[in-house]
Order: C-alpha cells, then sequence, then structure tokens
C-alpha cells in the first residue's frame, strides 16, 4: 500500500494506530502528515507484524510529518514501531513522545530523522536500538544516535517554526526557522524533495526533517546557509 | 459519514486494488480502518492513497485513519 501527499488529522483509534495502523503487509508512506491523532497507543502511527519482525512487509516512512498526536494509555507512542521499517527525512515533533520500538533484531532505520517531543522520551521502547544511518537529530539523549552526522542532546533545539498547513496538498508540515541547527546537515541518504514537492535548491544536500526552509521568491536566491560548500558539521562537536 | 462493523467507514477493500486520488474522508468509524480498510488475508494489501484527507474518523480498534492489513488484526 502506497500513501502519498495526504493529511491524517484528527482521527481516533481506541487501541492503537490514531492515524494509521500496519500489520503484516508492505506500505509506503510518502509525503504525508499525521497529526492531532489519539490513540493508547501509537497515537500517530503503529507499524507491527507478526509472528516476528521480520515477517512482516518492510514500512518506508519518508519525507513525513508526526506531530502533536497523543497516546493516551500506558505503552506511550506517537510511532510504535515493531517490524521492518525505515524513516528518512521525517519529522516527529509535539508528540506524547517520539519512537516507541519493540521486537528481536535492528527493526528500524532512521536517517535525517527530527525527533522533538519535548518533555518526552524520544526512543522508548523495550531496549530494541533502531540503527541510525546518519543526519538524525534529537532534543535528548534517549535515542543513542552515534551515527555520523547525528545530534542529540537534552536540550536541542531544532527551532521549528508552528505547525503549518500546505494549501495545494492540505498536508501539515514544520518549517524550520532561518537560525535552526538542521540547515544544511541533512547526511547522505537524502530526498530529491521535501514533503511539499520543493526541490532541493543545491541537489547536494539539505536539511533533516520533513521540509526544508521556503525561500521567499523576492529574496531571488537561497538562504546563505544552503550556499555553504564546507563539509558537513557534526553537531556532536559542536 | 458510514459507520461499519469489521473494515471501514465509506472505503474499504478487503483484499484490494483499490486507488483514492484527491478523496476526501471525514467522520467514519469503523472497527478497523476508521475510514479505509485494506487487506484481510492477502500478503500484500494492494492500495494508493493519494492526495486525500482523512479526518476525524474513529476506530474501535486499530487505525482510525487508515488499517493497511494482511491478517486480521489479533
Amino acid at each position: 500500500m502506497t500513501v502519498t501527499d495526504s493529511s491524517f488529522s484528527l482521527n481516533s483509534g481506541l487501541v492503537a494506530g490514531g492515524g494509521i495502523g500496519q500489520f503484516n503487509t508492505p506500505l509506503s508512506i510518502l509525503q504525508t502528515s499525521m497529526t492531532s491523532n489519539t490513540a493508547p497507543m501509537a497515537g500517530g502511527l503503529s507499524i507491527s507484524a507478526g509472528p516476528c519482525p521480520a515477517h512482516g512487509g518492510y514500512v518506508l516512512v519518508r519525507d513525513t510529518t508526526i506531530g502533536g498526536n497523543t497516546a493516551t494509555g500506558g505503552q506511550g507512542g506517537r510511532v510504535d514501531n515493531n517490524a521492518l521499517s525505515e524513516f528518512i527525512n521525517v519529522t516527529i515533533k509535539d508528540n506524547t513522545g517520539g519512537v516507541y520500538n519493540s521486537g528481536a533484531g535492528p527493526v528500524m532505520f532512521a536517517a535525517n530523522t527530527v525527533l522533538d517531543n519535548p518533555g518526552r522520551l524520544n526512543g522508548d521502547g523495550d531496549g530494541t536500538l533502531p540503527q541510525y544511518h546518519g543526519g538524525n537529530f534529537s532534543d535528548d539523549s534517549s535515542c543513542s544516535l552515534k551515527s555520523n552526522g547525528d545530534a542529540d542532546r537534552a536540550g536541542l533545539d531544532p527551532k521549528l517554526r508552528p505547525l503549518s498547513m500546505d494549501p495545494t496538498d492540505y498536508t501539515w508540515y514544520y518549517l524550520p526557522l532561518t537560525v535552526s541547527l538542521l540547515i544544511d546537515t541533512a547526511f547522505a541518504t537524502r530526498s530529491p524533495r521535501d514533503q511539499r514537492g520543493a526541490a532541493d535548491p543545491q541537489q547536494m544536500r539539505h536539511w533533516r526533517g520533513g521540509v526544508w526552509l521556503a525561500v521567499p521568491a523576492t529574496l531571488g536566491g537561497v538562504h546563505p546557509a544552503l550556499r555553504s560548500t564546507a563539509p558537513l558539521p557534526n553537531l556532536k562537536e559542536v | 459519514m458510514s459507520t461499519v462493523g469489521l473494515g471501514s467507514g465509506v472505503a474499504s477493500a478487503s483484499n484490494g486494488p483499490l486507488a483514492l486520488a484527491y478523496d476526501g474522508f471525514e467522520v467514519n468509524g469503523g472497527r478497523f480502518g476508521g475510514a479505509v480498510f485494506v487487506g484481510n488475508s492477502l500478503a500484500n494489501a494492494a492500495a494508493t492513497i493519494d492526495h486525500t484527507a482523512l479526518i476525524e474518523n474513529s476506530a474501535g480498534s486499530v487505525g482510525a485513519g487508515c488499517t493497511p492489513a494482511a491478517t486480521r488484526w489479533p
């Protein structure tokens, strides 16, 4: 199943998966938003497979925003993962937590993904850690980020604007401020366009998360950070 | 608005394929997949959802907006 340029908002489930609840089938979620959904587990997205994580289909979440979702019950969750999944250029913000990961073996991969859920754990679960492919950002150290370009530190602020809606496809996103640490720090695995369909101005590198900075046409150019040709900074060393 | 038991509200495809484009699903209810349920017994739930808004749907169990599933939820 493929979901593209779509919006899941204000939905509510009585068990899990307020926005989307997947089980044992391949799923691609591209340029889509899941916002303000509610469920006892996995307020935004539930990914599951059985009898073990490898038995389900591969789940790809790319250039997508998961924001403001609420898990009302025990196992906290905005994204609950118990399957083979990959998150690339995804923003997970202002939910009642980040990712709840469980299952035997490395079941989740993430790159250029932003986790900003103040006061909640970004990385939670049964102790099974995702594999990180670089360029991830977390406002706490619960994800054990160790790849190149990863940044995780208590109090780290990605400096994102409030949730906004794209008037063309009605998906929701968090736009980075011009001073955002996310700008020009994406790692090798990146997308040719962001959630709104905007092309990478440099075609070389862009920021983490689902959406990169909009450039007003009147400026006739791009933000200076985008013009940088300097090596990718490792925010752990900044 | 629609409410059914197992499956979904407005759009339901027991085994797919299903294609939705430039649609909207609002205030539907179902046990699985409040708005859209695809799957049941096949290993690959064949469906596409493109430029579609799923708002204020509810599920008695899993996947209030959408449930792609290869087997019935445990």
